[in-house]
């Protein structure tokens, strides 16, 4: 009897182990999409800027066509509806956050929440810029456009397994200056 | 010798999990690698505004050393025509290259025979689906 309680005890933790496993091996593969998903919409948003100040060698983001660009890859690479919500297809569970920090040779940054302008402040070349949600550090000294999504939670099958909030950033810099 | 003979049936089942989680990494670790390769060949196709046949022949490569599969069962789909960059104060959705790749993951569970599932139930297709914006300057 013994064997088989002990048998049937490590059979339940092994299957556990390996629930587990699983879960975590689709989380690290979804959280370096993600990080894909960042650049490409850093990236997309970068392509649209002010064609005049660009002829006069300033780099000043179009920052309504470049928002369009990002919210539309994210939508799009993230499986996501109009309101940002993931559809059936997609891994995601929670509504997706993101929030964009245009830096660029106007002098001033904006900061987009959603797609909705949220703050404006001017700042200079040869600052250290900190993204605090997602511990996102980079030294801004040309145009750059960064991204941070916050995907909310990942899936994990086990109860007792409380993640926090996935949140990826990257920065997308023109050094053409 | 009851317990001796419950023991063997026991640790047999045990056996498989070792064998399982070993799967599992394996097929972890050619997925991240897809994923890794499918990542190149987008940003070169982002650069050229398609997924030519040189890039679909590298990426075809990889997959087939990866996954140790033939050509034929390597999946990719993209967009047909070339894209091009958007002009600098308008986005559209026309210069948007679209992609997507699948290659069968042909083993799930380990002794699958032993639980009486058939292999033909115990594979499945992995896609990678996704798009791009073209950086190729119209001409």
């Amino acid at each position: 009897m013994k064997p088989l309680l002990v048998g049937l005890a490590l059979i339940i933790l092994y299957s556990m182990f390996i629930v587990y496993q699983q879960d975590n091996n689709v989380f690290i593969r979804q959280l370096e999409n993600l990080k894909y998903v960042a650049d490409e919409a850093a990236a997309s948003g970068a392509l649209f800027f002010d064609e005049a100040e660009y002829s006069e060698g300033r780099k000043v983001y179009n920052r309504t066509e470049g928002n369009k660009a990002i919210a539309y890859m994210i939508k799009n690479l993230l499986r996501l509806d109009n309101t940002f919500t993931p559809m059936a297809d997609s891994y995601w569970i929670d509504t997706i956050n993101y929030d964009v920090y245009y830096f660029d040779d106007s002098k001033i940054m904006s900061k987009y929440s959603n797609g909705v302008l949220v703050q404006e402040e001017p700042f200079e070349y040869g600052f250290m810029f900190e993204e605090t949600k997602a511990n996102y550090i980079k030294y801004i000294d040309s145009p750059t456009i960064i991204v941070t999504i916050n995907a909310g939670k990942p899936k994990f099958r086990l109860s007792f397994i409380n993640p926090t909030d996935v949140i990826r950033s990257s920065g997308y810099e023109y050094l053409g200056r | 010798m009851k317990d001796l003979i419950v023991l063997c049936a026991v640790v047999i089942i045990l056996l498989i999990f070792p064998l399982q989680y070993a799967l599992e990494q394996q097929t972890h670790y050619n997925i991240s690698m897809m994923q890794k390769y499918v990542h190149t060949a987008k940003e070169q196709a982002k650069q050229i505004g398609e997924f030519n046949n040189d890039i679909k022949k590298e990426l075809i490569d990889n997959l087939k050393e990866q996954f140790k599969i033939e050509d034929s069962e390597i999946i990719i789909n993209t967009s047909t025509t070339k894209k091009y960059r958007p002009s600098y104060d308008s986005f559209t959705t026309e210069s948007i290259i679209t992609y997507e790749v699948g290659v069968p993951i042909k083993k799930i569970i380990v002794a699958n025979k032993f639980w009486g599932i058939p292999d033909s139930d115990n594979q499945y297709i992995y896609y990678i689906k996704g798009s791009t914006t073209s950086e190729l300057i119209s001409p």
